[in-house]
C-alpha cells in the first residue's frame, strides 16, 4: 500500500506545490463538481447555481485563503 | 494539512476493517501512531510498583501462590511483543497530524461509517455555513462512486474541513444568512434530496461530469493505484 516513490517525486509529478492546504482543495473541487451537477438535476431551467459558486467561494473559502 | 498527511489518511481508509478496528483501540488507549504512548493530558508518566518478592520468603503457602501467578502474566508480555502488528511499523509522516489524532478516534469510536457528522460550531451564526460545506460533501459522496474516491477518506477529510474552518470562525464576527444565502441553502437541500432519492440521476451527472470526475480521481488516487482492494471499473 505504502508509496514507492518518496512524496517529494509525487508532488513534481502532480505539478502541486507543498506548502497549500489541501483541504480548501478538496472543498473546491468538490463545490464545482455539487454546482455542475445540481444545475443538471434542475434541468438548466435557472441561472441560479452561479450565485451559489460565488457565495461559497466568497463566505467560506475566500477568507480562509487569507487566514493561511 | 499538506498532500504527505493526505496520504497518510488514504492508506488508513484503504486498509483492512480489523486493521483500523486494531489502530482504533490504539487511539483509544491512549498510543499515538508511531507507536510511542500518547499523553492527550500531557501528564508525566507514572511508574508502577514494583512487585515485592519478600512475601514469598516470609510467608509460607500464600506466598506460593502468589509467585505462581506473577509467572505467566510475563510469558503473557512477552507473547504480545513478538506478534506482529500492523501499525508499530507505521510512522507518522508529519507531527502535525497528531492534531487529528484526537478527532480520528471520535471517529474511529464511533460508527466510522456512518453518514452523520460529529462536529458542529458551537455559534448560532456559524451553523449555515457549516451546513454549506456539510451538503457540499454529502452530495459529492453520493455523486462520487466508491471506485473513484473512497468514501471513508471524504468522511474523514469532512471532519477534517469542519474542524479547521471551525477554528477560523471562531475568530469572526458570525452573522445569521442574507435572503440570498438562506435560498442557496434550501436548493442545495433540496438537490441533496433529489439525488439521494433518485440513482439514475446520479448515472446522468457521473456521465456529463467525466472530465471533473477524472481530474479529481488522479488528484486522490495517486496513493493507492497499486493497491488490490479497489477496482476501477
Amino acid at each position: 500500500m505504502w508509496l514507492d516513490k518518496e512524496p517529494k517525486e509525487v508532488f513534481e509529478i502532480l505539478g502541486y506545490p507543498e506548502d497549500t492546504d489541501i483541504v480548501i482543495d478538496i472543498t473546491y473541487l468538490l463545490m464545482n463538481l455539487v454546482m455542475g451537477a445540481c444545475h443538471h438535476i434542475f434541468d438548466y431551467t435557472t441561472n441560479f447555481w452561479v450565485n451559489f459558486g460565488q457565495i461559497f467561494m466568497k463566505d467560506i473559502l475566500n477568507p480562509m485563503v487569507d487566514s493561511w | 494539512m499538506t498532500m504527505i498527511q493526505v496520504n497518510f489518511l488514504i492508506q488508513i481508509c484503504t486498509r483492512q476493517k480489523e486493521q483500523y478496528l486494531s489502530l482504533s483501540l490504539k487511539l483509544s488507549e491512549g498510543y499515538n501512531l508511531v507507536g510511542e504512548p500518547y499523553n492527550y493530558l500531557n501528564t508525566p508518566p507514572t511508574k508502577k510498583p514494583k512487585i515485592s518478592t519478600t512475601t514469598d520468603r516470609n510467608g509460607g503457602g500464600g506466598g506460593g501462590g502468589g509467585g505462581g501467578t506473577d509467572e505467566p502474566d510475563l510469558g503473557d508480555r512477552n507473547r504480545t511483543d513478538t506478534t506482529p502488528d500492523p501499525f508499530v511499523n507505521m510512522k507518522c509522516p508529519n507531527k502535525e497530524i497528531e492534531q487529528y489524532a484526537l478527532l480520528l478516534a471520535t471517529r474511529f469510536n464511533h460508527d466510522f461509517e456512518g453518514e452523520e457528522q460529529i462536529l458542529w460550531p458551537a455559534r448560532k451564526g456559524d451553523i449555515w455555513k457549516a451546513e454549506l460545506v456539510d451538503a457540499v460533501f454529502h452530495i459529492a459522496m453520493n455523486l462520487l462512486t466508491q471506485s473513484f474516491v473512497p468514501r471513508r477518506f471524504l468522511l474523514l477529510v469532512r471532519e477534517i474541513a469542519m474542524y479547521e474552518f471551525s477554528n477560523h470562525w471562531k475568530r469572526v464576527k458570525s452573522h445569521l444568512p442574507n435572503f440570498k444565502q438562506r435560498l442557496v441553502m434550501l436548493d442545495l437541500a433540496r438537490c441533496d434530496e433529489m439525488i439521494g432519492s433518485s440513482p439514475p440521476i446520479i448515472n446522468q451527472v457521473m456521465h456529463t461530469q467525466y472530465p471533473l470526475n477524472r481530474m479529481i480521481s488522479m488528484f486522490l488516487n495517486v496513493s493507492f493505484l497499486k493497491g488490490s482492494s479497489f477496482n476501477f471499473s
